[in-house]
């Protein structure tokens, strides 16, 4: 279970202070597939970088598992069990995607375990193990390859951060069915963040994140359909608009 | 008046700091006098010819002045270094016959198993002297030599006359002069016509004696349409007193010859490193520099490739980084003098805790030498805001249709970066140090497997050296 506990986030802007995550509280319990979505500039990206310990808080705990983590580095973080895919993926000069499979597991794996990865997200394995993950590799490829390294990593909760964005619509097919697959198989608790109805629609639980709070937070059955009449009816007052 | 000194704490650099107690035999008293010359020169039974050359090196390293750029050499006195220290061993073939000491030394430093599992022969040099050789009875059978300069100069005495120092001549500068007059030890390779030297040959230059200078002479020559990897190591354990390096290497790769010259220097930081390498490749030759430099107090190394025959080909591939104290000045140099010669400069510099890590590139294209090509791709990593790094490109084109391109950049590790890599569950040090990896390897991937992992533990050790 992860407790977040009255977390703020604030940076400093020509000498004004921005409250980008403001006294947020959130619990999410244990072996859920959950999908927090929200308008552009919510929060939802700062909040999943404070929970791996990407951003330091400015106030507030964090408890895993029962654990206060709030004061843990990125990497005892990552060592307790929390991923994150995330949604800008860095570039590496010299580091092989093979490395990076590697490196998530923490193993030694072998050329053929590290394709199985590459598979499960759709990319011709044999083409990819040996790239550099440099400027070369295309956005959506780079994404897909962030999303294999977080599947390899196989931890108890992992964060994707819109896993969706720039893969193209018929790969988008599959990586539902990838998250459909995880959340079958997977014990562990993942948290999407995603714009995408189909996203949505597999979630159990949906958080709407807006100006840095939790707006919403329920069953996908009962959020789904209130943020589909919203956009619904902007639809429908765009369309009357025109 | 005595010169102010720094002296650079030195970080822990595991076994190759390793000292032995100085057993030398002889040591030449310090200081550079025509005596000394005229002693070592007897000790060594040079030919008449070889002292005369030894006494005119140091006329011209009088008249020489210290060079007016890179870095200061002030510290450098010369009156302080000994010049020619003799180990207690007598050059064998057998490393059974090594002095105890002198074979620990290379067992650690991993030489007779490289020797058994990956090279087809070894040179080892300690101090002043070469103390062990070998070659592999096959490449003897097909006329190839590999062997110390000093049985050399005796046994093929008209190669060396006709070799020695025609590349490299001591007028070139000041330490070029200095090694043409103290030179000892080093290694003579020669390739007959058409035959390939499948298998790397080594020659490791071990500096043990504190105060010392190290001046040993490479000269390689592969003939028509042959071809050779030669490896180069170097160290010396760190000391409180300047230490001096100033080898000169001489490459003559001929007529659609191949030659690959692989060097891992890895210096204490007690040591002015100042080295001179060259090369002159014949029509179709194709030379290849792999260069690592690391350690060292003060560096200044610009190997040159002498693009002589139409279609001769250099590739430079280069690592150099400078730590706490340290001003680390390399380059590469390529001078093309016929049509179509191409070449391709590669390099990285790292510099952290303040350490200096400059790269000089200079291309020079003559009018003999139209449709030259050459592309230069230099990039720096600054571990920190205390450390630099520049890179410092010179052109000069004569030659018609050249072709050539630079491409520099200056980069440091973003948090970014560091951070993704911690979340997958490794520490700051380690995220840093696999950027770091990933930043030289396309030098790591030019070594041989053993080297390039040589190469990633200095970078480790170099590294690990911000901790403290
Ligand atoms: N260091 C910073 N300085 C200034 N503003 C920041 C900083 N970090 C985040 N912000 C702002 O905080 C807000 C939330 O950003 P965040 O990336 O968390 O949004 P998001 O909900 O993930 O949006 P999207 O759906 O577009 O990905 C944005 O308005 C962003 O510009
Ligand atoms: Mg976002």
């Amino acid at each position: 279970m992860l407790e977040l506990k009255d977390l703020t986030y604030q940076v400093e802007e020509n000498n004004e202070t921005l409250t980008i995550i403001d006294h947020l509280d959130l619990t999410i319990d244990d072996g859920k597939f959950i999908v927090i979505t929200g308008p552009n500039g919510g929060g939802k990206s700062t909040l999943a970088k404070l929970i791996m310990g990407v951003k330091e808080l400015t106030s507030g705990q964090m408890i895993f598992d029962g654990e206060d983590i709030t004061e843990c580095s990125i990497t005892d973080r990552a060592r307790k069990g929390i991923s994150f895919a995330f949604q800008q993926p860095v570039h590496f000069k010299g580091i092989k995607v093979l490395d990076l499979l590697r490196l998530a597991t923490g193993k030694n794996i072998s050329v053929n375990t590290a394709c199985e990865y590459l598979s499960k997200v759709g990319l011709c394995a044999k083409e990819y193990i040996d790239r550099e993950v440099n400027s070369s590799l295309s956005g959506g490829e780079l994404k897909r390859i962030e999303i294999a390294t977080v599947l390899a990593r196989g931890t108890k909760f992992s964060i994707f951060d819109e896993p969706e964005a720039g893969i193209d619509i018929w790969s988008f097919q599959n990586l539902i069915q990838v998250f459909e697959n995880i959340r079958k198989t997977v014990k562990g608790t993942v948290l999407i963040i995603s714009h995408q109805e189909r996203i949505l629609n597999i979630a159990d639980e949906i958080i709407v994140i807006e100006n840095g709070k939790v707006k919403k937070h329920g069953p996908k059955d009962e959020i789904l359909p209130e943020l589909l009449g919203t956009a619904d009816a902007v639809n429908r007052a765009c369309s009357k608009m025109s | 008046m005595a010169q102010e000194k720094t002296y650079i704490e030195d970080i822990e650099r595991t076994l190759y700091d390793i000292k032995n107690v100085d057993k030398s035999k002889y040591k030449s008293q310090s200081g550079l006098t025509e005596d000394i010359i005229r002693d070592i020169s007897a000790r060594k039974n040079d030919p008449e010819w070889m002292l005369e050359f030894r006494l005119k090196s140091l006329e011209v390293y009088n008249q020489l002045s210290l060079p007016n750029w890179g870095p200061d050499l002030s510290e450098l006195n010369m009156d302080e270094i000994v010049t020619y220290v003799q180990p207690d061993a007598k050059m064998t073939g057998s490393w059974d016959e090594v002095p105890e000491d002198i074979k620990d030394t290379f067992d650690r430093l991993g030489i007779p198993e490289a020797e058994q599992t990956s090279l087809a022969g070894v040179g080892a040099q300690y101090d002043s002297e070469v103390v062990y050789h070998s070659i592999q009875e096959d490449l003897v059978k097909q006329g190839v030599i590999y062997t110390d300069m000093e049985t050399a100069l005796h046994e093929h005495e008209e190669i060396v006359r006709d070799h020695f120092m025609k590349l490299v001549p001591p007028k070139d500068h000041k330490f070029a002069a200095l090694h043409g007059a103290v030179w000892s030890g080093g290694s003579f390779v020669y390739v007959p016509e058409g035959v390939h030297v499948e298998i790397p040959l080594q020659s490791y230059f071990r500096l043990n004696a504190a105060g010392a200078g190290q001046f040993e002479h490479t000269l390689i020559i592969v003939e028509k349409n042959a071809s050779l990897h030669f490896i180069e190591g170097c160290s010396a354990p760190k000391y409180n007193v300047t230490n001096l390096h100033a080898g000169c290497v001489e490459l003559f790769v001929n007529d659609g010859a191949r030659l690959r010259y692989s060097t891992i220097e890895n210096w204490s930081r007690n040591m002015m490193n100042l080295n001179t390498k060259r090369a002159v490749v014949g029509k179709d030759g194709v030379i290849e520099w792999v260069s690592g430099s690391f350690g060292s107090h003060v560096s200044m190394l610009y190997p040159c490739s002498v693009l002589k025959g139409e279609n001769a080909k250099c590739e430079f591939t280069g690592v150099t980084f400078a730590s706490k104290g340290q001003n680390l000045d390399t380059g590469a140099s390529v001078i093309h003098c016929a049509p179509h010669t191409s070449a391709n400069i590669s390099t990285r510099t790292i510099s952290k805790a303040g350490g200096k890590a400059t790269y000089r590139s200079a291309v020079k294209v003559t009018k003999n030498a139209p449709y030259a090509k050459c592309s230069v791709n230099c990039e720096s990593l600054m571990l920190d805001d205390i450390s630099r790094s520049d890179t410092l490109p010179t052109m000069d084109i004569e030659g018609d249709e050249a072709d050539i391109g630079h491409e520099a950049t200056i980069g440091r590790i973003s948090d970014e970066a560091i951070f993704y890599l911690m979340s997958r569950g490794i520490s700051e040090d380690e995220a840093r140090s696999m950027i770091v990896r990933g930043f030289v390897e396309p030098i790591a991937k030019e070594l041989p497997l053993e080297y390039a992992v040589e190469m990633n533990n200095l970078v480790n050790i170099e590294l690990e050296g911000t901790m403290g």
